[in-house]
């Protein structure tokens, strides 16, 4: 297990130090000049141009620069970006809002996908059943630019229950919205890969025995045919916190949300090197590790999977 | 029993990250105080520089600095912290400033808080943006060497003669340079606290203007700031200015008409709705600014004035107005439009929609046998619906078979593009004027140095002359008929193709009246909150 882990870690490692490279080498590989696109319509002195291209040495050749920001790096310094805002500090004030809107729409994926899963299970070919399924598909199959909208619309502008963007009002009002329609799409799919699986095992052998063996009926679901049936959705929601971490980006333009995603977004479109590197590197770093997690918990859930060499 | 118990662990242990994770990160929010007392809020792109020298966040400028002048939405100029501004031959100049004004630390300002902070942005090695205001300040180009160090950080040409006079020397003479000075933000003071470190100060400045910052903002949400008690100029309608930062402007217009965010720009494909949407609460503002196609005109089959005359006669400005614009824009007349002072408009013979024409201008210089025409443009930024408009009248009223738009990512390939003199077909281009006037225009877009990377690879040097005489002149009849004659010089050559005359078009929420839209763009002074 522990052997298991260091190589995990190891590969992290090796990991980082790729990313960063590749994403170096895309940045740099972007045609134009990052300053004079920065000054969009407004005229900005040659002069002030190259002393700017100087300063953020992007006046220097590739290998130059890179050495610059890895150096930068093994000393804690992650840099500037092109108005000389430190990108440790640009990234301490956004982390926080995107980890919090996608914990919170994590949440309410495991949360309301599971108990819609089981509900529908439970009450196969029913009503309930039936209305559950037609609504997953249509969160799946309605584009999420739609569904936000659609909210913004109905809850912030007519009903004004709540914040139609921003963070002004903090957790949990102003990020209810946001969170619901990034979970919409993980809500569906849990929920119809609990019900599909937990049918299955309901079927299994294994539960005929158990019932025949007369254990109470709420027993048999949770200990044995629940537990049984959460692989998939384990997966699923391992995977999905590194996605929903980094597919907020259009939830956070769509409610303003300074996440993230948000950053990543103007940085690339600026050719803001450093900041890019560092913000899509901790991406990656998260979604590796939300998968590290993932797999250690398969061995807890189905001891069959094991890490551990025998 | 053993793995049971190491289940649940792992359960809890998940579940109580994600829980403390949550609550851990919702700890550092805003309240919000702004229904408290009379303060409205403005949806804004993230600030870059909060100094005036330094950057394009003009709205932050206009609350925590007052401008020497100020230049109405009708073109009339007011003394704002300046009492007067006076040349007798549009070459040496004397502003006089009005005693008993302070910075928001108390400091006076004084003659020396300009000529300091004049000196700063035109210096080179800071690498202010607005420096190139300076560009005809007498001793600029010994701070801008082409090689090297500068030898000095002060312009010659800029002198305290007193507390109360600021004296500035021009290289060539200009009458327009009173309008210059009102808009630029360059051209606001600086305590002395600035000059201690530009960039802690970058981050709180301390200005003379109505509105003065509360700590150190962090810009990431929003920017407050607050009523500065001390201002001697016109006093503002509310007690304070939330700065509310949006990526994406339409966030904004769904927000605002929740009420939930005060005045924003409205951003170009929702003007056909502003009406229907925010009724009489928005206006647009006739920009002295114009939306041109440039051509490239190194290319051969763009070479012959007529092609690039068909190419204007074929497009109906009026229906694209309408289509794109909701009739918000003007269909230009001219390159000079009617907000620029002075400008007749009208002056252009190859802008109207004459698809008859066009069909035989081009068939005299030859026709069309270049392959696909492509109409080069940054994407991304919401100009694809124009230029597709434009590109099927061109297809349709020329009759060129293939005529594509070619979108490039943004404005930094654009601009490469350009430079490397990789474009092969027309393509947007846009100036609008930092002050109304024709001079600044033509200067901008048809002389060598006038705008940079905007530039319209066009130069005529005595267009410049003339302009340069307009300048040079007292009376404004003569500047005026100096600047038509170098207008009607550019115009018989066709360099470029006139779209519209740009509006600035804001929006505003119920919270607030008296909003007035012109060239700042926000007169944020004016702005009154309901109670």
């Amino acid at each position: 297990m522990r052997r298991y882990i260091t190589m995990r870690l190891i590969a992290l490692v090796l990991t980082f130090l790729g990313v960063t490279l590749l994403i170096y080498v895309l940045v740099y590989a972007l045609p134009g000049d990052p300053i004079r696109g920065m000054a969009g319509d407004r005229p900005l002195p040659e002069g002030v141009i190259a002393e700017l291209r100087a300063r953020y040495h992007l006046d220097e050749p590739f290998p130059v620069q890179y050495w610059y920001y890895v150096q930068g790096v093994l000393r804690g310094d992650l840099g500037t970006d092109f108005n000389g805002r430190p990108v440790a500090e640009l990234m301490a004030d956004r982390w926080p809002v995107t980890l919090t809107l996608a914990l919170t729409a994590w949440v309410l994926e495991l949360v309301a996908g599971l108990a819609l899963g089981v509900l529908s299970a439970l009450r196969r070919n029913r009503v309930l059943d039936r209305v559950v399924m037609i609504l997953t598909i249509v969160a799946i199959s309605v584009p999420i630019f739609v569904i936000a909208y659609t909210a913004q619309l109905v809850l912030g502008v007519h009903m004004r229950w709540l914040p139609i963007s921003g963070i002004a009002e903090g957790w949990p009002r102003s990020y209810l919205l946001p969170a619901v329609v990034l979970a919409t799409f993980g809500i569906a799919s849990v929920s119809r890969l609990v019900r599909t699986s937990l049918i299955e095992n309901l079927d299994a052998d294994y539960i005929r025995t158990a019932r025949g063996k007369g254990l109470p009926s709420r027993k048999v679901v949770t200990r044995h045919a629940l537990r049984n049936s959460l692989i998939p959705a384990v997966t699923y929601l391992g995977a999905d916190l590194g996605f929903l971490l980094g597919g907020t980006l259009i939830v956070e333009g769509v409610f303003n949300l300074p996440g993230i995603g948000q950053l990543l977004f103007a940085s690339i479109q600026q050719q803001q090197g450093p900041v890019v590197v560092g913000v899509a590197t901790l991406l990656v770093l998260t979604f590796l590790v939300a998968n590290l997690v993932v797999d250690l918990l398969y061995g807890v859930l189905d001891p069959r999977i094991s890490h551990v060499r025998r | 029993m053993e793995m049971k118990g190491k289940r649940r662990a792992v359960v809890a242990l998940v579940a109580g990250l994600g829980l403390a994770a949550v609550t851990a990160c919702s700890s550092g929010t805003v309240k919000s105080e702004e229904a408290k007392s009379a303060v409205f809020s403005i949806a804004d792109g993230l600030p870059d520089h909060l100094t005036p020298g330094r950057g394009y966040s003009y709205n932050q400028y206009n609350a925590l600095f007052a401008p020497l002048m100020r230049l109405s939405a009708d073109g009339t100029l007011t003394m704002v912290q300046a009492e007067s501004m006076e040349s007798s031959d549009n070459r040496h100049w004397v502003i006089k400033i009005k005693s008993g004004w302070t910075f928001h630390n108390g400091e006076p300002v004084t003659a020396q808080s300009y000529v300091d902070a004049w000196n700063a942005t035109a210096y080179g090695p800071n690498a202010w943006a607005n420096s190139g205001s300076f560009a005809n300040v007498k001793g600029y180009a010994d701070l801008n060497p082409a090689e090297g160090k500068p030898k000095t950080k002060t312009m010659s040409g800029v002198k305290a003669a007193d507390d109360h006079t600021i004296e500035v020397d021009l290289v060539t003479p200009d009458s327009q340079f009173p309008l210059a000075v009102a808009t630029g933000p360059a051209f606001m003071p600086l305590p002395k606290v600035a000059f201690d470190d530009f960039d802690a100060y970058d981050k709180a400045p301390v200005g003379n203007g109505p509105f003065k910052v509360t700590g150190t903002p962090n810009l990431t949400v929003s920017m407050e700031v607050k009523r500065y008690d001390g201002y001697k100029g016109p006093q503002p309608g509310s007690d304070g200015i939330v700065f509310r930062f949006y990526s994406d402007l339409h966030t904004a217009y769904t927000d605002a008409r929740g009420n939930g965010v005060d005045i924003f720009r409205v951003p170009v494909d929702k003007w056909p709705h502003v009406k229907q949407d925010f009724g009489d609460r928005f206006s647009a503002f006739k920009a002295p600014a114009l939306q041109f196609l440039g051509i490239p005109l190194t290319d051969k089959r763009f070479r012959d004035p007529r092609v690039r005359k068909a190419i204007s006669l074929a497009i109906d400005r009026e229906a694209v107005n309408k289509s794109i614009f909701g009739g918000l824009n003007d269909p230009a007349t001219s390159i000079t439009s009617p907000a620029h002072k002075g400008s007749p408009a009208n002056l252009c013979d190859y802008c109207s929609f004459d698809p008859a024409r066009a069909k035989q201008l081009l068939a005299e210089a030859g026709g069309w046998s270049g392959g696909p025409m492509q109409i080069w443009l940054p994407g991304g930024l919401g100009y694809e619906p124009l230029f597709t408009a434009i590109a099927n009248q061109l297809r349709q009223n020329l009759g060129i078979q293939d005529v594509q738009i070619k979108t490039l990512p943004g404005f930094t390939p654009f601009f490469e593009a350009l430079s490397k003199k990789k474009v092969d077909g027309p393509y947007r281009g846009m100036w609008g004027s930092f002050y109304p006037s024709m001079a600044e225009l033509l200067t901008a877009l048809f002389t060598a140095d006038g705008g940079g990377q905007f530039s319209t690879g066009y130069v005529n040097e005595r267009m410049a002359k003339l302009v340069e005489q307009g300048n040079a002149s007292g009376d404004a009849a003569e500047q005026t008929a100096k600047y038509v004659e170098a207008e009607k010089l550019v115009l018989n050559e066709a360099p470029v193709v006139p779209l519209f005359y740009d509006s600035y078009v804001y929006a505003w929420s119920e919270n607030v009246t008296d909003v007035e839209i012109d060239l700042t763009p926000i007169n944020i002074t004016k702005v009154k909150v309901k109670r």
